[in-house]
């Protein structure tokens, strides 16, 4: 017999030799490592000036401040040392918000098949085979990440003069929608800028929102009554 | 009895290479040289590896105002600011072995990994401009919405409103590109409609330069990042010379076997070998500096990714 295949006297754990389990293998050879492009490490800061509308609530942009040297004053130093950048954002009026913000950070980091990817945690990367797709995206966490920041004093409300560019802005979509309301895809589309308009006035308090429709109460089938006792001759 | 192929495997291959190498798909999309990224120096012996560019508020910045015959006048102020610029070395190094340099009968061997250096060089460039132009400080669009003529206009009445002047180009991922299109598509306004320059826009083009939309150059690029957390994409639109750079040639390499200066540019290729590996080792150098200029001359565009 030219193997031994079953559980003979040689397998790895009566050897000797430390083991560990396998790469799982495919006929594309191995899946473990992302094959997404690599991406640097990076640090969200934002600026008074960035808000915006997610699902009728004024939250901030954040912008990636990467350690990527050459990119926005990150200096080669150091593989990329960042107090340049940070000293230009913050003297421009942006808030660095760092990483150990939330417990554990918000960025996770892969090793991926071309070099290591930062995502940030509400990010769940995706690949079939040889083929990365876009990741997955978990957008209510991220809205309740942004909704922390602020609750927390880390950033700031909007002020109020940057509130109403917001609604300004959308009444301008509203106003250049107006016209074109003829035909049907126009309509739908100034439709919806009304709509997008009275989210933001509700976010920024200038409008009451608005009643929430009435839904029918089913009516739950009660334990059936008693028919009238019949008084029988007895 | 006859021949047939399937009984003289060993007379015949498997597969033959054909004698032209098919490029793979990528996006080869490049803002490299582009006039409206301004070009700000090379940056070798000069001292420092950070370029502080001057700016003054001269030639129409302050007005003159009316004063009165028997009045001096009083100084006005200049206004003065001013950006830096990093550079930093970008890289790309590959190595290939004797053997597979030998047996290459396709055309990827020692020279065709030296052609490799611009085309890493422009992708690279590209991706630093179009992350420096994602950091605008206003914002277009609306997250999770795909992006609409609407929001294009928010982003050019924003340049108009700050005055912001010149030529302008515009860096978008392909998704919002395609989003655009399809709301370019139902687009009621007769202006737009039926202008025939806007009719091309709808044409399929692919990566790179897709066209003019009411006179601001479009690119395409899948340099463009993320935003809200990968949910969106972020784009831009902005005026020659919001965004600007820096390079920094190498001139005075000593040891070197073998370097290989791309003509007209600072990028360089150094040839290293490793005799005990049989390897040949080719480092692409580029050393480069991208940043926004001024604030102002820039919209970032968030829509949905």
């Amino acid at each position: 017999m030219g193997h031994d295949f079953g559980t003979g006297n040689t397998t790895a754990a009566t050897s000797g030799f430390a083991t560990s389990t396998a790469e799982a293998l495919t006929g594309a050879g191995s899946t473990t490592r992302l094959r997404m492009p690599p991406s640097p490490n990076f640090l969200y800061c934002h600026h008074p000036e960035r808000w915006q509308i997610m699902d009728g609530e004024v939250l901030p942009v954040l912008h990636k401040l990467e350690q990527s040297p050459g990119v926005a004053n990150v200096s080669p130093r150091n593989g990329g040392d960042m107090s340049g950048a940070i000293g230009v954002k913050v003297k421009n009026g942006w808030t660095i918000i760092p990483h150990d913000v939330i417990p554990g950070g918000y960025v996770r980091k892969f090793e991926g098949a071309f070099g290591p990817i930062h995502l940030t945690k509400w990010e769940t990367p995706r690949q079939h085979g040889l083929r990365a797709y876009d990741p997955k995206v978990d957008t209510t966490g991220y809205r309740e990440f942004l909704r922390d920041l602020m609750k927390r004093g880390v950033l700031q409300p909007p002020m109020e003069h940057i509130l109403e560019t917001l609604v300004e802005r959308a009444q301008a979509a509203v106003d250049r929608s107006a016209p074109h309301t003829a035909t049907e895809a126009g309509k739908k589309i100034h439709e919806a800028e009304i709509a997008k308009l009275h989210a933001i006035e509700v976010a920024c308090g200038m409008r009451q929102p608005a009643p929430k429709p009435k839904t029918k109460r089913k009516r739950t089938r009660s334990t059936p009554k008693k028919p009238p006792e019949v008084e029988t001759d007895g | 009895m006859a021949t047939f192929y399937a009984d003289i495997a060993d007379l015949r291959l498997a597969a033959v290479l054909a004698a032209e190498i098919q490029l793979l798909l990528a996006d080869r999309a490049s803002l490299w040289r582009n006039p409206a990224i301004a070009y700000l120096g090379d940056q070798s012996g000069s001292g420092s590896t950070v370029r502080k560019i001057p700016m003054a508020g001269l030639s129409g910045y302050d007005a003159m105002a009316a004063i009165a015959e028997n009045v001096a006048a009083t100084d006005t102020a200049i206004t003065d600011a001013s950006v830096n610029l990093t550079v930093g070395r970008q890289v790309l190094q590959r190595s290939i072995s004797d053997i597979a340099n030998a047996t290459d009968s396709v055309g990827l061997n020692v020279a065709a990994l030296a052609l490799d250096a611009v085309g890493s060089a422009e992708k690279r460039f590209t991706s630093m401009v179009c992350t420096s132009g994602a950091g605008f400080t206003t914002v277009a669009g609306s997250t999770g919405v795909a992006m609409s003529v609407n929001d294009w206009f928010s982003a050019q009445f924003a340049l108009t409103q700050a005055s912001a002047s010149g030529p302008a180009i515009s860096c978008l991922y392909p998704k919002q590109w395609t989003d655009l299109q399809s709301s370019l598509r139902a687009e009621a306004s007769n202006l737009i409609a039926y202008t025939p320059a806007d009719r091309s826009l709808l044409d399929l083009k692919g990566q790179g330069f897709v066209g003019t939309f009411n006179s601001v150059d479009v690119y395409v690029s899948t340099q463009v990042p993320t935003a809200n957390a990968g949910a969106d994409s972020a784009g831009f639109m902005a005026v020659q010379n919001a965004i600007g750079y820096i390079e920094m040639s190498v001139t005075s390499i000593r040891g070197g076997s073998e370097v290989i200066p791309v003509s007209g540019t600072p990028i360089f290729t150094e040839i290293q070998r490793s005799a005990s590996g049989a390897l040949t080792t080719l480092v692409h150098n580029y050393y480069c500096g991208v940043s926004v200029l001024q604030d102002g001359m820039g919209v970032a565009i968030i829509t949905d990714r």
